[in-house]
Order: C-alpha cells, then sequence, then structure tokens
C-alpha cells in the first residue's frame, strides 16, 4: 500500500519534472534560422537560461562576423537540452554543413555531436567549452583560463608587494566540483606561490566555495577573518560574486577595505565588480571579451571552410582533453581597473554607463561617458 | 533484567508522579533535552579544537550567520505542524530579498526602505498563500506543489537578476536595510534591552505557573521554575556582556527575539495555533471539530512564505547584494534541518518555534565552526549530513518511546 503510493508520487513527479523539461525547451527543436537551409556554418549554442551572453553577446557577434564574411550560416539555441542540440547537429549535418560552432551542454552529447559530424566529414569546433570525452574536436576556441587567473593576480602583485609589513593573503577559489575554478585557482597561485615559498607574503587561508555561492562564501570568509583576527589584507577571490561576499563579511567587521588597503581582485567584470572597482573596494576585475572569442571562431571556421590552416592562430598551443591534444586558439582576457574601464568593457558595449552609474556609485563615474574605442 | 527494568519504571511512575516533568520525560517527550544535549557536543568539540570559536567576535559572528536560517525555519515549523512540507522557501527568499532590492534601485523604482520591505514581504506572502491554496483545494501533495514552486521561484530569480537589470549581482545601498544585519546596540542599550528580556520571561513564566496552581495537582514546583528563570537570566547576561565586548548585540538579535515571541505566541496561547498543532495531529478529528481546515492550511503556507522573505531580507542585507544564485545553496536545506533538529516532528502536530532556535544555533554553529578550522568542503558536507541525521533519529527515537509508552 505504501510502496504503490510512494511509486505514484515518484511518477508523479517524473511527469511533472518531464512537463517543466518540455516548458523549456519542446518548441525549440529548429530553432532560429537566419540563414535559411544549406548554410555552410551552424553555431550550436546551450541556453538561454544560465547565461545571458549567449543570446545576448554571442549571437549578435557572430551574426557581425559571418555577415561581414559574406558566409551563409545558421544559429540555433538548444535551450538547455541535450537532446535538442543532438537533433540540432543532425539538422546541420543533413542541411549540408561544412562546420560546426558547438558550445555543448555536457561533455557526454558534444561527444556525440562530434561522432556524428566526423563520420560525415563536417568539422567540428569546441567553442569556449572542451569537450572532455571521446576523441575531441578539430579545434577549440577559448580563453585560457589559467591565464584569466594569472592576469588577476599580476595586477594585484605590485599592490600586495607594497603593503607594509607581511601581506596576509587569502585564497578564495571558486565552485569545487567546477573544473574552470580549479583553472583560475592554478593561474592567481601561479603568481602568489613564489612570494609564500619565499616567505614575503602569508598564506592565511586557501578554501573553496560550493557551487560558488556567495551567502556560504560570506561564512566561510568571516570565519578566516575571525580565525585570523581580522588580519587579512589581501584577498585572490575567484569571480566577482566571492568578492563582493568578502567585501560585506569586511565592512560588517567595520573594515572598509578600500580605507584600511585590502587589497581584492575579482573576475567576469559584472555590473557589481565593476561598481566595487570604482568604488576603490575592489582592485581589479578580469574582462574576457567575447567579441574576440566570437570574431576568432569565425575565423576559425572560415579557414576550415577553405580547407586553410589555421596555425597561425593557434601558436603551436594544444589542450589535452584527455585522449587527444586538441589545437587551441586562446584568447587573452583583459584585467579591468578603475583606469582602463572606458576604452575595454564599455567601448565593446559589454556594459554601459547607465548600467554601472546609479545611486551611489553616480558619483564615482567620469562626467563625459563615452566609450572610448579600443586600440 | 526484564523484571529490574519494569521495577525502575516503576518506581519512576510513583516518583515522577510528584514532578510532573519528569512523567513527561519518562513518557518519551524530551522536550528540547535532546537538542540541548547535541548543542552542548558540538559546542564542546569546537571548543576544544578551536579555542578561537568562544571569541567574543565569533559570538557576534554565530547570531548574525544564524538569523537568517532561523526565520526562515520558523516558518517550516508551522508547516511541519500541520505535517505538510514546503521545499520553495529557499528561492521564495530569495525572490524576497531580490524583489526588495529592486524596488529600492535608486534611479529606478527608488521607493523608501519600508516599502519595498513590505512589498517584498506581501509577495513571498502572496506566493505561500497561492501554494497553500494549490495544495489544499486541489488536493495535491504539498512536496510536489511547492517542488514545483522551487523550480519556478528560482527561475524567476534568475530572471529578475539577469533580463531586468544584466547585473547578475545588484548592491542594496540603502542605509536602513544595510543596517538591519550590519547594525548594533550601542552597549547601555544592549544592558536595557537584556533587562526587558530577562524581565518579560520572568513574569510569563510566574503567569503560567500561576495559572497552573489554579488546578490543583498540575504545575510543576517553584524551585525548578526559579531555576530555569535565573538560567535565562544569567545566559542573558552573559550573551550581553559578550557582545558588547565585541560590535556589541546585533541588531538582527532583537528581531530574533520579536519574531520568536511573537510567533510562539501564535503558536501557543492563540486559537489559531491550538487550531494548526490540531490539524498537524489529526486532521480528520480537527474537521469533526469544526475547524476549518483548509482556512488552516493555507494559512500555515502564508506563514511560511512571510517568514522566507524576513529571512531573505535578512540574508540580503547581510552580503549586501543580490545576485543570480540568490536563495540557492544548502540554504533550504539549512532552514528545514533547523526546525527538524529543533525537534519539530516531520509527522505533524509536535514542535515548537523557539527550539527551532536550538536546531538553527546547532546548524550555524557547524558551519561556523568548521569554517575556522577550514576544513575541506567535502568533510563539510558529510559533517552538516551527519548532524542532520543525528536529529532525525532523535526525533524518531523519541516518537518510537512515546508510541510503546502509550502517553501522547
Amino acid at each position: 500500500m505504501r510502496n504503490t503510493r510512494i511509486s505514484g508520487l515518484l511518477l508523479g513527479m517524473l511527469a511533472l519534472g518531464a512537463l517543466l523539461t518540455c516548458l523549456a525547451g519542446c518548441n525549440q527543436g529548429a530553432g532560429v534560422n537566419t540563414d535559411g537551409e544549406g548554410a555552410s556554418i551552424w553555431v550550436l549554442l546551450p541556453d538561454s537560461a544560465t547565461s545571458a551572453r549567449w543570446e545576448t553577446d554571442d549571437r549578435r557577434f557572430f551574426r557581425e562576423a559571418f555577415e561581414r564574411a559574406g558566409v551563409s550560416y545558421n544559429i540555433v539555441n538548444a535551450e538547455g537540452d541535450a537532446r535538442t542540440q543532438l537533433v540540432q547537429a543532425e539538422q546541420a549535418i543533413t542541411a549540408g554543413a561544412k562546420v560546426i560552432l558547438l558550445v555543448n551542454l555536457d561533455s557526454g552529447s558534444g561527444a556525440a555531436i562530434i561522432a556524428l559530424a566526423r563520420e560525415a566529414g563536417v568539422a567540428v569546433i569546441d567553442y569556449d567549452r572542451l569537450t572532455i570525452e571521446g576523441p575531441g574536436a578539430d579545434v577549440y576556441v577559448s580563453f585560457d583560463n589559467v591565464r584569466v587567473g594569472q592576469l588577476a593576480g599580476e595586477i594585484v602583485q605590485p599592490l600586495i608587494d607594497a603593503q607594509p609589513g607581511t601581506p596576509q593573503v587569502v585564497l578564495l577559489n571558486g565552485g569545487p566540483t567546477d573544473y574552470n575554478a580549479t583553472l583560475f585557482r592554478q593561474g592567481y597561485y601561479s603568481v602568489a606561490e613564489p612570494h609564500f615559498t619565499d616567505g614575503s607574503w602569508n598564506l592565511v587561508a586557501d578554501e573553496w566555495v560550493p557551487n560558488w555561492d556567495n551567502q556560504q562564501a560570506l561564512v566561510i570568509f568571516e570565519q578566516i577573518l575571525t580565525a585570523s583576527d581580522n588580519r587579512v589584507t589581501a584577498v585572490f577571490a575567484a569571480n566577482d560574486g566571492l568578492a563582493a561576499a568578502v567585501i560585506a563579511a569586511l565592512k560588517n567587521a567595520g573594515i572598509d577595505p578600500g580605507d584600511n588597503g585590502v587589497i581584492i581582485s575579482g573576475m567576469d567584470a559584472t555590473v557589481g565588480g565593476i561598481q566595487q572597482v570604482l568604488a576603490g573596494d575592489q582592485a581589479v576585475t578580469v574582462y574576457k571579451p567575447i567579441r574576440d572569442e566570437a570574431y576568432a571562431a569565425v575565423e576559425v571556421a572560415l579557414r576550415l571552410l577553405n580547407g586553410e590552416s589555421f596555425d597561425d592562430l593557434t601558436d603551436g598551443r594544444t589542450i589535452d582533453n584527455g585522449t587527444n591534444d586538441i589545437p587551441f586558439v586562446a584568447l587573452e582576457a583583459i584585467g579591468v581597473t578603475a583606469d582602463n574601464l572606458a576604452p575595454t568593457v564599455i567601448a565593446d558595449g559589454f556594459r554601459t554607463w547607465d548600467e554601472i552609474c546609479f545611486g551611489e556609485f553616480e558619483r564615482y563615474c567620469p562626467e563625459i561617458r563615452a566609450g572610448v574605442p579600443r586600440p | 533484567m526484564d523484571d529490574l527494568f519494569s521495577r525502575l519504571k516503576q518506581e519512576l511512575a510513583t516518583f515522577s508522579g510528584r514532578y510532573p516533568r519528569l512523567a513527561r520525560l519518562q513518557a518519551g517527550d524530551l522536550g528540547s533535552i535532546p537538542i540541548l544535549i547535541v548543542l552542548f557536543v558540538v559546542l564542546l568539540i569546537f571548543s576544544i579544537v578551536e579555542p578561537l570559536f568562544f571569541n567574543e567576535r565569533n559570538f557576534v559572528n554565530l547570531v548574525l550567520q544564524m538569523a537568517g536560517i532561523y526565520m526562515m525555519s520558523i516558518g517550516v515549523v508551522f508547516v511541519l505542524l500541520i505535517a505538510e512540507i514546503d521545499l520553495s522557501i529557499a528561492y521564495v527568499s530569495g525572490v524576497g530579498g531580490v524583489v526588495m532590492t529592486l524596488f529600492l534601485r535608486e534611479g529606478s523604482s527608488n521607493l523608501p526602505w519600508w516599502l519595498a520591505i513590505a512589498l517584498a514581504l506581501a509577495l513571498t506572502s502572496m506566493i505561500g498563500l497561492m501554494q497553500g491554496f494549490i495544495i489544499t483545494k486541489a488536493r495535491v501533495p504539498s512536496f510536489v506543489v511547492t517542488l514545483a514552486g522551487l523550480l519556478i521561484w528560482s527561475g524567476v530569480v534568475l530572471l529578475l537578476t539577469t533580463e531586468l537589470s544584466t547585473a547578475g549581482t545588484i548592491p542594496i545601498q540603502d542605509p536602513v536595510v544595510l543596517g538591519i544585519a550590519n547594525s548594533y546596540l550601542p552597549p547601555t542599550i544592549g544592558w536595557v534591552f537584556c533587562g526587558i528580556v530577562v524581565l518579560a520571561y520572568s513574569l510569563s513564566q510566574l503567569a503560567k505557573r500561576l495559572a497552573e496552581a489554579a488546578e490543583p495537582g498540575s504545575g510543576e514546583t517553584w524551585v525548578p521554575l526559579a531555576l530555569r528563570i535565573s538560567l535565562v537570566a544569567a545566559f542573558a547576561v552573559l550573551a550581553v556582556y559578550y557582545a558588547n565586548q565585541d560590535r556589541g548585540v546585533p541588531v538582527v538579535a532583537v528581531l530574533i527575539l520579536v519574531f520568536l515571541v511573537s510567533w510562539s505566541f501564535v503558536a501557543g496561547r492563540t486559537r489559531f495555533g491550538s487550531y494548526v498543532y490540531a490539524v498537524g495531529d489529526n486532521p480528520r478529528a480537527a474537521k469533526r471539530a469544526g475547524i476549518d481546515v483548509d482556512r488552516v492550511r493555507i494559512a500555515v503556507f502564508m506563514i511560511s512564505g512571510f517568514m522566507s522573505g524576513v529571512g531573505g531580507i535578512i540574508l540580503a542585507s547581510r552580503l549586501r547584494s543580490v545576485d543570480t544564485n540568490t536563495g540557492g545553496g544548502n540554504l533550504m536545506l539549512n532552514a528545514i534541518a533547523a526546525a527538524v533538529i529543533g525537534g519539530t516532528s516531520l509527522f505533524g502536530g509536535r514542535g515548537k518555534v523557539s527550539n527551532a532556535l536550538l536546531g538553527a544555533l546547532i546548524i550555524a554553529s557547524v558551519e561556523n565552526g568548521m569554517g575556522l578550522l577550514g576544513l575541506p568542503s567535502g568533510i563539510k558536507f558529510v559533517i552538516n549530513g551527519t548532524v542532520l541525521l543525528m536529529a532525525v533519529l532523535m526525533d524518531a527515537f523519541s516518537r518510537h518511546t512515546r508510541e510503546s509508552t502509550g502517553i501522547d
């Protein structure tokens, strides 16, 4: 009796789950056709829910680059459903695509799509996310996340060195299950490590924040502060949200990071992060120019389409996906401080002054709010 | 052996005839004793391995870290009392925090703090009302409805923080809202507050004792009452003294007590409160007794929504911002665990708003202590799970003893 009830409940939950998934993705099978069937380059985007970038940024930059090159293309979005993406890949192959730009939803389905494409003689570019199962894509275009972490580290290094006494340094890393968090840490740790070994900096704590959860980060950092008797002078935070938690914890403890010269680094160039940089609470954030990434991917796609070599773009770099060394077109991120905000983030249209400058932050913003074009 | 046991039982029975509290203990109603034991063990372990745990700054930290979870767990207590569950609390709290922050945003809506808070709380209460309405009227298990709610409200948080503002992280700038979780009573006001709390507690306990004394043969003797009052007074004095050594008594501590007292009053002294317990004990009997069971249920889910909103606002104030992940992480688990560890039965009808405070304190202590020790995330998960399991086992154990002694 009880068992049937429970299984009934489970069945109900399954049905509900299916319904909700369907709400998100059932209608999206065909996706949006920009250039109709017979397009030679297809872009398979993953979703529009977990990150706004795919629909608002990537799609726009891809379209720009393709139109400029004058090739036929098609951009579709799988809306978070790996099966939808597989169907889209099949459609692309059937429609005669020569190159597929893939942002996989997970490595398993990514590997399946790559296998399908390879069988049909279609080239696959892993875009932003590396497929770490199976033989891997023909080429990988992304930011070098180790370099991203390193960049943040290099910008704050002289600031930390200039601190009086021995700097007390905390590493607040991202989610322990997110491989990118591991890469970021590798980057900033490579900058900090020599200082720890020669004793010029003191490592106070090196902790991970489950799921990048800012509330948990707040508690974790509060406890680091308490355990060190508030003697923390520099923090490598793995993104702007974690940096925000660090700043909140410091302010709650009566320490204004700006006034007390606590150096905090972040990443992602979120509006919140940029505001913290402008207000002097955070030393740096790292901006990954999506435009550069999209343009580079299109360039590689064109070379593949025309059967040309793209060795000059990879510069001989490869990345190990667990099975093979995949040629790697690595993009450079940009460290953003209050000084170079206008010619980078603003000029690219990645963020606008209107988003950043409101309320309390108004007074940190420049009078003239035009974006200076990036050199 | 069996003989000895039954004799012991008999002895206890005659003895406890004179001490009603003991009788309840013997019947398996351990009250807050198991929770106090767990709390004591947790505090003992941490104070041995990390002396900083009893540092005055950490004491204030603990109160701040506990506040949001406790507010939400009050709602959970009510929901568990009627033998239902609300899985949506964490994201409803997220919606509350995000909506308040958006209403406060200068340059766009720019509402005064009190209006933003009131609107956010009204919204989360409405969410609770809506879910309660569906659960009672459509007769769908609360588990499923609030599971759907969990998905829906997590989506709403994501939409509000990305689509509406494109920012991802939205800072809070209003000084009053920031002050909720980040300001402290001046030392003298702290002492005044301490005096009021002790006085109010003593008076309420005395009044209760006098009311009980009117019925012959019940009520406890004066000695344990005096002992209890002096214990609470000593704890209050110590807490305020300790907090004053650091930043002072946090304003959230006052809020915690206000909500604790108000909701304890609602649960324990009002007709609505007795309906809640009655519905949880036996809904059919409650219905036959003329209680509008559906209305009680809907009201309880509304309380859950409201208290989630209160918790969400405190959490947002503490973080000084809201983000796409607001309401995510282990928040739901912590809030429900606080209520369960605080002795609220998962099977309805048994539990107290005040005991959930002890549950929240245990949860926050474990997280706080492990943070001080800098333990890796994996170990933290294991320990958190173990504490929860222990508490639920205790609940099951005390239920079984109660059933076997036949006293309820």
